[in-house]
């Protein structure tokens, strides 16, 4: 996950650098680039850090369910626990 | 370069955006939910403000004389148009202020609703056939070869010379070709009314 956050990072850097030159140097080519490629880029890094907080958002979600599911599990197991010992 | 406020935003939110993600990078913090926030701003909406300001600053760019006159075969239009001894008619009409640095665009761009996607739209078949045919063209070669598209439509001089002042009306070759001017049956830039709005492309002959 922190690979693709990493990718994404250096992808906005990227974009960015595209974005600026054709402001810097407004002429055919960067603000060509700027606008088709940068933008590209920029649309690409975004959605790779949408979706690795996505995933990481959902991991935990499941941890947590998990976590409730075992805490229940063993709730339960020591309940029985407790009723077998009640038995005569 | 005009630094303008649009440049100086479009700069101020990437240079924002370039810390946030370069921290991310050389510190590379646990994905909390504040490294997510951080990565937020640095990733997502700092840059479409930079893709949002630019863009706007790109296309007003387009929009320059300067920008226009960039490829070597629009060089001689431009310093032409732009050179205030110059009495071409572009020449004139860019020492007017509302032409003023966007001469070019002013009398090239399309009007109407979709006036500003198609002058995009032709901007670009400008660059491919720059691309593919002009790159490597000497100029003398170029001043020669280079021809409008389509003829210069009578509605762009209407745009602001409307034909209904009296001042237009005072003129007797006006009143003589009034119709076919409104019509587009005479050409405002022809030999025999305004002339060519850059008359040293053409032939001799052809300004006759």
């Amino acid at each position: 996950m922190s690979l693709w956050l990493r990718i994404s990072a250096v992808l906005t850097l990227i974009a960015l650098a595209l974005m600026v030159w054709s402001v810097i140097v407004p002429t055919p080519l960067p603000v060509m680039l700027a606008m088709t490629v940068g933008q590209g880029i920029g649309t690409a890094a975004f959605a790779i850090f949408g979706w690795v907080v996505f995933k990481d958002l959902t991991r935990k979600r499941r941890e947590r369910r998990d976590s409730l599911q075992n805490i229940a599990a063993s709730r339960d197991s020591l309940q029985n626990i407790a009723l077998t010992k009640d038995e005569p | 370069m005009g630094f303008d406020l649009l440049a100086a935003i479009t700069i101020g939110f990437a240079a924002i955006s370039a810390v946030l993600v370069l921290w991310y990078l050389l510190r590379r913090p646990l994905l909390t939910r504040a490294t997510k926030v951080v990565l937020l701003f640095g990733i997502g909406l700092l840059p479409i403000g930079v893709a949002t300001t630019g863009n706007y600053a790109g296309f007003e760019a387009t929009k320059q004389r300067r920008f226009c006159g960039s490829c070597h075969v629009m060089t001689p239009y431009a310093t032409d148009s732009g050179d205030p001894k110059s009495t071409t008619l572009a020449a004139r009409h860019g020492r007017n202020a509302m032409f003023g640095d966007e001469n070019c665009y002013t009398c090239h761009a399309d009007y109407g609703m979709f006036g500003t996607v198609k002058t995009k739209l032709g901007g670009l078949r400008h660059v491919y056939h720059y691309v593919l045919t002009y790159h490597d063209m000497p100029l003398e070669e170029a001043r020669k070869t280079i021809h409008i598209r389509q003829p210069f439509k009578n509605e762009t001089c209407m745009h602001c010379h409307s034909t209904y002042t009296p001042g237009f009306g005072a003129v007797p070759d006006h009143v003589s070709a009034l119709e076919r001017v409104r019509t587009g049956a005479v050409s405002c830039a022809s030999a025999g009314c305004h002339g060519p709005a850059h008359p040293f492309t053409k032939d001799l002959k052809e300004v006759e």
